[in-house]
């Protein structure tokens, strides 16, 4: 039983990647046709023709999945990769001389490719969180299920507000992919770094408010020790002095420092958690003003400005980091028994003490591991505005966070925790951002519609609103069954 | 008789289990009503049932004749069905008199009418007999008590039903006595109980009638004279009784090694002075009363509260443990007497409760593969014969029988060589507990030391080779030997300060 709903399950979401990677697809081929610049998009009067283009394209998408083929397809065009990059090659050699036509033609392979990687990450991420995320009442019965069909349903409008919302392009220029679906993770990366350490932190029944002023305190560090010499500052190319490793390791350790603290009055001192973080978040900011004298620094130093705006293998390097941060705490918590032991403490503390496990030490680890990642994100906020700024930066980043955990289905009252789901969640609440963005409504009630669409979302995730749709599907399901019977 | 309560054809279905199939009941005004049966049998899913927690799959209920169908606890209550749970749920924070009345508080020109709220609670408290001050918390009072202040409130919403679950498991004797003079100030004013218990000897006492469930049917109801103890046991688990309690005593060699060698423990305030040394394969029982230093010491042997003063020593090593990891380490084990605050991690599934000590033993860093800790999980599952679908089920959903056995499970995988069970057979049934002290012996039998802590005597001098008794924190005896039909009042006298100590 327990098998074939695991199978049920596996098979949704199976579909779920399948149909993100035919959007990919889809929005690839709508990118190649539609080659707008954006300030020819801002213009209405320019977009009538590739509107219609985009529609003809539609048509032929939607002939494709009326096939119901498009997985033998996807399969195929796999299996075909190497040979067509061999192609590609040639293919390019001739474009370089014959113009850019088929050269257009020819990028499709790698944005097809990067695609398929994205489906395929979102598979392995809803894997190993699948492991341990039980689902009792079936797949509908799962707030990560909402969570992901909340996240299509709004990048389905944002597609329908603009036809080329899943284009993805190369920039040779940059050397990145550029597209909305890459802005969305590149943006969401701050929080999604945050919201890591915060699945834990909430995992253990605790929650930590101070991170958003330790991604001030880790931004003013990093400027802090680029302008140690304003001298050597003002000459480009002369940073030798201060040794770049400093920028990174010192706002990290400090956040890190911070972290131990929190988690000290937590685990040694049984304060509760909110007012144990809500010290280092009044103080945190003013910590990053004495350190920056009050002053909010600038800096022109490439190799900072890479953290937030520079790119690797095409992709954003915020992505990159967040990539890699979710991969190590999912790795962290799961192919070791570290996630066990947070969730065991969350639950019952006295209980996992009796049992062998040291708690305090398990949310020592936790708070710090929090810290130090407010930190990394605190690095790419900066890096990305190539300043400091103590008042704002990391400005609610602590509610973004906890609300990307909560969304992704982990409850604040502690216990099981999804990595996979907190992901999603920090990921919907920057598509609503985009989304507001794109619906083009005023900035003064952007946040107002922010709060409408997760209220939805929070809504569709309430216990009795999934019991009541688990409710109707077995309904449904025992009436076909009795059919079949009859 | 006309019928207070009737309860017809009820069914429940639970994913993968039918746990109530065509169960009839029928209650009595003015009578106690035992419901019996082993853990899992479907009394509480019936109860559940009857206060609107679980929704029933068919089946109508009757009270006084007219069809009632309670959708919430709250509904039920209204419709003059009250319950106590085993858990005392009384709000520590308010006064018992605010406790029976919240939620119905008498008014005057909008405002809660206090003196009024503490009158009446107090006219309440006299009914019962029970002479406390209303305006202080429910925690200032003894367990007893507090079991009466739920009982007051729930009669005073007009109840005629009155369900009582496992209202005694944390009552002493006497206690239990001021709770049965309640009961039958209830019976007369024609209120019919329900009367949910392990204890035997408390339903042939209390009772009127019994109904007896097993595995979610009906096995049979009962005149309380038409039956005997044996034949109730035997209704009960389906099994013959002599059969289970054929138990014999671990035998220990005369050279068996000493395993555990404690001297004058004591932590200031709650324990003092208590030495003791237990052989390899040998069970030791340890009687008292409650707060006695039982469970203290225990605490104190395995480190969950650090002894102030004294030695201990294990397999022949100084111990110098400072939490409970070091002592798993030194292959000791404890399952913890509250078995909620310090035993289960209720959400986490049975298996991940399994191999919790296990893991924590070897560390985070070296993880137990799933395939690993599914077939222990299994093994265990089998072994202790635990009554679970599969090795997913959160443990909180399971009886109290079936967590206790998981938590042994837990301990059992750890392969200690000294298990200390601080009262493993509270609140569990007939069948439960006498496979629970099969298990212990047969640890014994394969060389492993036990401490076993239980309030009822009985259990006690059936499975132990020696016996420590406390007495306020302090040594009060020992019994050794061959213990005979006066052992038990031996061990009173001696808890009672009146035998010589040994």
């Amino acid at each position: 039983m327990n098998n074939s709903k695991n199978k049920f399950s596996l098979a949704l979401l199976a579909v779920l990647c399948i149909v993100m990677v035919a959007m990919g697809i889809w929005g690839f081929s709508l990118g190649n046709t539609v080659t707008l610049s954006a300030a020819e998009l801002a213009a209405p009067a320019a977009t009538e023709a590739p509107a219609e283009e985009a529609e003809a394209a539609t048509e032929e998408a939607a002939a494709e999945t009326t096939e119901a083929a498009a997985e033998e397809e996807l399969a195929e065009a796999a299996g075909d990769s190497g040979v067509s990059m061999q192609e590609s090659a040639i293919a390019e050699h001739l474009a370089e001389r014959s113009g850019l036509q088929s050269f257009a033609y020819l990028k499709r392979f790698p944005l097809l490719i990067t695609g398929i990687l994205l489906g395929l990450a979102f598979v392995v991420a809803l894997l190993i969180s699948g492991n341990k995320m039980r689902m009792p009442e079936g797949i509908l019965h799962s707030k990560l299920t909402y969570a992901v069909v909340a996240e299509l349903a709004i990048l389905m409008v944002c597609l329908w507000i603009r036809p080329d919302f899943f284009s993805i392009r190369y920039e040779p220029s940059s050397g990145m992919l550029i597209g909305s679906l890459i802005t969305i993770l590149n943006r969401s990366a701050e929080i999604t770094i945050i919201a890591m350490g915060m699945t834990l932190v909430i995992a253990l029944g605790g929650t930590d408010i101070s991170v958003g002023a330790l991604v001030a305190v880790s931004g003013a560090l990093a400027l802090k020790f680029l302008r140690w010499d304003i001298d050597v500052y003002t000459t480009p190319g002369n940073y030798t002095v201060q040794p770049f490793v400093w920028v990174i390791v010192v706002p990290l350790a400090v956040c890190l420092l911070m972290g131990l603290f929190n988690g000290a009055l937590v685990a040694k001192l049984n304060i509760q958690p909110i007012i144990a973080t809500l010290i280092l978040m009044v103080a945190g900011r003013g910590i990053a003003q004495i350190v920056t004298d009050g002053k909010q620094y600038t800096t022109g130093y490439a190799p900072f400005q890479f953290i937030g705006g520079g790119s690797f293998l095409g992709l954003p390097m915020p992505v990159i980091i967040s990539i890699l941060v979710v991969l190590f705490v999912a790795l962290f918590t799961r192919k070791t028994a570290f996630g066990m032991f947070v969730e065991s403490v969350g639950v019952n503390r006295s209980a996992s003490r009796v049992s062998g496990l040291r708690s305090d030490r398990i949310i020592l680890i936790v708070y710090m591991l929090t810290g130090f990642l407010a930190g990394i994100s605190g690095l790419i906020y900066s890096s990305r505005i190539s300043s400091c700024d103590s008042n704002n930066a990391g400005l609610n980043y602590e509610m973004d966070a906890i609300l990307a955990v909560v969304i992704g289905g982990t409850s604040m009252s502690g216990g099981k925790f999804s990595i996979a789901g907190t992901v999603i969640g920090s990921i919907i609440i920057r598509t609503i951002v985009t989304f507001v963005l794109y619906f083009g409504i005023t900035s003064e009630s952007t946040m107002a519609f922010k709060a409408m669409i997760i209220a939805v979302v929070i809504v569709l995730q309430s216990e009795p609103m999934r019991n009541w749709m688990s409710k109707r599907s077995k309904a449904r399901k025992s009436t076909v069954r009795g059919e079949v019977h009859a | 008789m006309s019928e207070l309560l009737e309860m017809r054809g009820i069914e429940i279905q639970f994913p993968g289990v039918k746990a109530l199939d065509k169960v009839d009941f029928t209650l009595r005004a003015g009578e106690v009503h035992a419901l019996l049966g082993e853990n899992g049998a479907g009394k509480s899913t019936l109860i559940k049932c009857l206060t609107g927690v679980n929704k029933m799959d068919a089946g109508e209920i009757f009270l006084e004749g007219k069809s009632i169908r309670p959708t919430s606890p709250q509904a039920a209550i209204e419709m003059g069905i009250s319950t106590v749970f085993q858990e005392i749920n009384l709000c520590p924070n308010l006064t018992v008199a605010e406790n029976i009345f919240v939620g119905r508080q008498p008014m005057k020109h909008h405002q809660i009418n206090w003196k009024e709220i503490n009158r009446r609670a107090n006219e309440l408290m006299e009914r019962f007999n029970v002479h406390i001050d209303v305006t202080r918390p429910p925690s200032y009072y003894s367990t007893a008590i507090q079991q009466m202040v739920s009982i007051a409130r729930a009669v005073d919403i007009d109840a005629k039903v009155l369900i009582l679950d496992e209202p005694t498991s944390s009552l002493d004797e006497n206690e239990v006595k001021q709770l049965f003079a309640v009961m039958r100030s209830l019976k007369e004013q024609g209120i019919g109980i329900i009367f949910i218990t392990h204890f035997l000897d408390q339903v042939f006492e209390m009772s009127d009638r019994l109904t007896i469930l097993r595995n979610g049917h009906l096995v049979g109801v009962y005149d309380i004279h038409e039956i005997t103890k044996l034949e109730l046991v035997t209704e009960m688990i389906g099994k013959d009784m002599n059969e289970i309690f054929n138990l014999k005593r671990a035998t220990v060699a005369e050279d068996a090694p000493i395993m555990l060698k404690a001297e004058h423990l004591g932590a200031p305030g709650k324990v003092d002075d208590v030495s003791l040394q237990i052989k390899k394969g040998e069970m030791i029982g340890f009687a008292g009363l409650l707060g006695s230093g039982r469970t203290e010491t225990a605490e104190m042997i395995f480190c969950v509260a650090r002894p102030t003063k004294g030695t201990l020593e294990m397999n022949g090593e100084t111990l110098k443990a400072r939490n409970p990891l070091d002592s798993i380490n030194h292959k000791m084990a404890f399952c913890p007497e509250d078995r909620k605050r310090d035993g289960i991690i209720g959400d986490l599934s049975i298996r991940e409760n399994i191999i919790l000590a296990m893991q924590a033993k070897r560390g985070f860093l070296h993880p137990i593969s799933r395939k690993e800790q599914s077939e222990i999980a299994d093994k265990y599952i089998k072994m202790l014969s635990i009554a679970t679908p599969d090795a997913e089920k959160k443990i909180g959903e399971l009886s109290g029988g079936n967590q206790q056995k998981v938590i042994l499970a837990r301990w059992m995988a750890t392969q200690p060589d000294l298990l200390i069970l601080d009262e493993p057979t509270r609140g569990i049934d007939v069948g439960a507990k006498a496979e629970i002290q099969r298990l212990m012996l047969e640890m014994c039998n394969n060389g492993v030391s036990v401490i076993f802590i239980s309030s009822e005597l009985e259990e006690v001098i059936r499975c132990s080779n020696r016996i420590l008794i406390m007495r306020d924190g302090k040594k009060a005896g020992e019994l050794g030997g061959e213990f005979g039909a006066d052992t038990q009042s031996e061990i009173l006298k001696i808890i009672a300060g009146e035998g010589a100590s040994a």
